[in-house]
């Protein structure tokens, strides 16, 4: 009964998380080989509305031209002020002059690579759009899922009377080997 | 199961690393943890360049599992050295006038330290032999991990496919991991 229950757990849970263990997977190995990604850049000029702030102006912008992204650091600059817009796969960094409303828009295009490459660092669950708070509930119920899939693809193991032995002797291995580096690197 | 069993740790560490994240575990400048300083003698050769004096500051502390260091000048034009490793940051600044190094060592947590391990990849630039063979693990378990998924979801499909839960699981978690996706491109 419990058995059956974990294996579908298992199951269900491995189903669920495929994607995700697979995007951390292959953007892990893009960054462990630094695999370059190169941007395809775009410049535009656009007119806003003039003597706005930062944010009243990325929502016009995000309204009448079709950006999107969560808003970054705001920096002076003569005239008016520069913010990009980060998203996953690029951002688009915006300089305004405040007096005439003309707006510089630079777009950085990452492709397929940059989206896996930012999905892996997002985390979190105070951002400033509700898509990025959503991601970062993913990846906590991913992290805990990991927990999970290792704890009931162990116990399965271990009512396998046939693979005990040699599933013993690959756990041991694991386990002598990791932690023994795990204390190496935190002495 | 095999590749299940000999990444089991790593499996876990991974988690852990979410957790972190998620938690947004402080890292050493927000812990509020005093950090460690000490002082030693040293004397930069009057003809070295700042990169052959960070060298020298390099073999003089030998920093446990850091690699090459940062050199920079900070405000007051002092060289500064920092050492990045698993367990934190070694600041070094040169006090030319004193004849000193003055260090500072900052610890993380155990937390950030699980962090930083399941980030150590084959291009760490440390030394010492346990960055280096930890860096290993991490790539042999980052392929274990893709033939896990992969494998797995094979096996779950093949054997258990007419289970109304099993097609549920696979809808929902692509569609909404695709979803995902062309949101936040």
């Amino acid at each position: 009964m419990i058995f059956r229950f974990l294996r579908h757990m298992h199951l269900i849970l491995g189903l669920l998380l495929f994607w995700v263990v697979m995007m951390y997977a292959v953007s892990a190995v893009q960054m462990a080989h630094r695999i370059r990604i190169v941007p395809v850049v775009t410049e535009s000029d656009v007119m806003a509305t003039p003597g706005l702030d930062a944010r009243p102006l990325a929502n016009e912008l995000m309204e009448k031209n079709g950006i999107s992204g969560e808003m970054g650091n705001v920096t002076p600059v003569s005239g008016g002020y520069r913010f990009p817009l980060n998203r996953a796969g690029g951002a688009t960094q915006i300089t305004y002059d405040r007096s005439t409303g003309k707006t510089h828009l630079r777009a950085s295009d990452t492709g397929f690579w940059g989206v896996l490459n930012r999905l892996h660092h997002f985390h979190g669950l105070h951002n400033q759009t509700g898509v990025r708070n959503l991601w970062g509930w993913t990846v906590l119920f991913a992290s805990l899922g990991l927990f999970a899939l290792g704890g009931t693809g162990i116990f399965m193991w271990f009512k396998l009377y046939k693979e005990r032995t040699i599933g013993l002797v690959l756990l041991g291995a694991n386990l002598v080997v990791s932690v023994g580096l795990l204390i190496a690197l935190r002495m | 199961m095999y590749t299940g069993l000999l990444n089991f740790t790593i499996l876990c560490v991974f988690g852990l690393a979410g957790l972190v994240a998620t938690a947004e575990a402080p890292d050493i400048f927000k812990a509020g943890t005093v950090p460690v300083v000490t002082t030693l003698p040293f004397r930069a050769p009057g003809s070295a360049s700042d990169q052959q004096v960070g060298e020298l500051i390099r073999e003089q502390l030998q920093t446990a599992h850091a690699g090459k260091p940062n050199i920079r000048r900070d405000a007051q034009h002092q060289l500064v050295a920092d050492f990045y490793s698993v367990n934190g940051l070694v600041r070094a600044t040169l006090l030319e006038g004193e004849g000193q190094l003055q260090v500072e060592t900052r610890r993380n947590s155990i937390w950030r330290f699980f962090d930083n391990a399941h980030a150590t990849t084959i291009q760490e630039t440390a030394s010492d032999w346990a960055p280096g063979a930890w860096a290993w693990y991490i790539e042999l378990s980052i392929w274990s991990l893709m033939l896990m998924a992969l494998t797995g979801v094979w096996l779950g499909l093949t054997t258990r496919w007419p289970f109304w839960w099993t097609k549920a699981s696979v809808v929902v978690g692509t569609v909404g991991f695709a979803i995902f996706y062309w949101v936040q491109k």
